[in-house]
């Protein structure tokens, strides 16, 4: 009983002493290391493309990357292209001056989720027309959802061990 | 302290040590693989706990394995599936709970995260398949054994080799060997507790057991310092990252474990190798070093998702 409460004092010990060391910046994963346009940098005209550059190879599927104006409209369009370590999208011709930001997802080579944002800022006004209004996030549905097959596995995995468990009891 | 008890104490500590790594800054999907890991952990250890035994008594253990084996199995395979929904709906930006049919296949063909999640959920239906069909248990090698052995090794293994190292192939293989290792040592134990109930028994299996474990701890210290010198820039990480701090807190949990380890086979060990140990006093020893088992391996689930 003492052992157990000694182990059970010593990891309390640990693990608050790492709990208390503050948020700091994950090194393990993905991170961006590059931007271009660059961050909190102001333009006299829009660039064609914006990028982000990772430090690691990523997934060419399920990346996402917008550009939202002072507007709050949307100002990139077509689909985000990833080329290696490099996720890009083509902008618009910019409108109004003032801040844009570039929110992005991608997922890297290692499946793990990055997401974040930074921002431009425009300061000679385009000719551009904006994209839709970026509104609520979007309703739309994933088509036929997947819990109902994951519950029916589970309960046919059940139902096998409940008839192996009964027969051997 | 009976069987109820002792899950439900299992249950506290994975769900505190979840809890803990929540707070150390890892994403809650940690506990869908914490509870899928520790499965798989529980899994290989029920196949491997009858080649402990001497060869007379291996089959009588296997029978006493074989309920718990499809227990566990049927876990690890539900639990595998969540997490291929779970990982499908954080790839994609769906909330977990509106993700589609579309999107999880998508997930667990197109992306390497996913497609080692299909190999590790195809392992856990392969030992639930096994374990279903031999009733009377695996016996040590016959086929299915041998099946159900190197499927659960797939499952434990086959994600290590592309979760955090993907870029650099030995800080994979490391971490694969040192998950292998980790599961042996825990996943045995684990075994033991829940099958063996002689003193006789304890006598006879202990020793065999503290030797292969002694090798595990070995083999799992090497494997996790070479990984941990790969995925680590400087020495500074350590407590300067969630990462890091996860990885610390880990560290610090199996030097607990190594010494646990060390009191137990100065004292316990030769008096169950000479019939003078209970039931009572080695169940609630193994007991012990269970638990913290369970909080290491939470952390180390923690460890794959942080970041």
């Amino acid at each position: 009983m003492i052992r157990r409460l000694t182990a059970a004092a010593l990891i309390g010990a640990a693990l608050a002493m790492a709990a208390l060391a503050g948020a700091g910046v994950a090194s393990a994963h993905a991170v961006r290391v590059a931007a271009d346009p660059a961050p909190d940098s102001s333009l006299a005209s829009g660039p064609a493309r914006v990028s982000a550059t990772f430090n690691e190879r990523l997934q060419t599927d399920f990346a996402a990357m917008t550009v939202v104006g002072p507007d709050g409209n949307l100002w990139s369009t077509g689909p985000v292209d990833v080329a290696g370590p490099v996720a890009s999208v083509a902008l618009l011709p910019l409108g109004p001056t003032g801040p844009y930001t570039v929110n992005y997802r991608v997922t890297s080579a290692d499946g793990h989720v990055v997401s974040g944002s930074w921002s431009f800022t425009l300061t000679v006004a385009g000719t551009g027309s904006p994209g839709p209004k970026v509104g609520k996030p979007s309703d739309e549905s994933d088509g036929v959802p997947v819990w109902p097959f994951v519950a029916l596995a589970a309960a046919i995995v059940g139902g096998g061990v409940w008839v192996a468990v009964r027969r051997r009891t | 302290m009976n069987t109820r008890r002792a899950a439900l104490l299992g249950a506290l500590c994975i769900a505190g040590a979840a809890a803990l790594a929540l707070a150390l800054g890892s994403p809650a999907s940690s506990l869908v693989r914490a509870v899928c890991d520790g499965a798989a952990v529980v899994t290989l250890g029920l196949v491997l706990v009858p080649t402990l035994d001497v060869q007379r008594y291996r089959g009588e253990l296997a029978a006493r394995a074989a309920r718990h084996l499809v227990l566990a199995s049927a876990v690890w395979t539900v639990a595998e599936l969540v997490r291929l929904v779970v990982g499908a709906a954080e790839a994609a930006g769906w909330s977990a709970a509106r993700v589609g049919v579309r999107t999880t296949v998508a997930f667990a063909t197109d992306t390497a995260a996913g497609r080692a999640g299909l190999v590790c959920l195809t392992a856990a239906l392969m030992v639930c398949v096994v374990a279903l069909s031999s009733p009377r248990g695996t016996r040590p090698s016959s086929a299915p054994w041998v099946l159900a052995v190197g499927a659960a090794a797939i499952g434990v293994a086959g994600r290590s080799l592309i979760g955090h190292l993907s870029e650099s192939p030995l800080g994979g293989v490391a971490v694969a060997v040192h998950a292998l290792a980790a599961a042996v040592w825990c996943g045995v134990l684990a075994g033991l507790v829940l099958v063996v109930t002689h003193r006789g028994q304890w006598a006879r299996i202990l020793p065999r057991f503290s030797q292969m474990s002694s090798w595990c701890v070995v083999v799992l210290l090497v494997f996790g310092v070479i990984g941990a010198a790969v995925t680590l820039d400087s020495p500074s990480d350590l407590y300067g990252t969630e990462y890091g701090r996860v990885l610390s807190a880990k560290v610090a949990v199996t030097v607990v474990l190594v010494v646990l380890a060390a009191r137990n086979r100065a004292g316990w060990l030769p008096a169950a190798r000479s019939h003078r140990a209970t039931v009572v006093v080695s169940r609630s020893r193994s007991r012990v070093e269970l638990t913290v088992m369970a909080i290491a391996l939470t952390l180390a689930a923690a460890l794959a998702v942080t970041g």
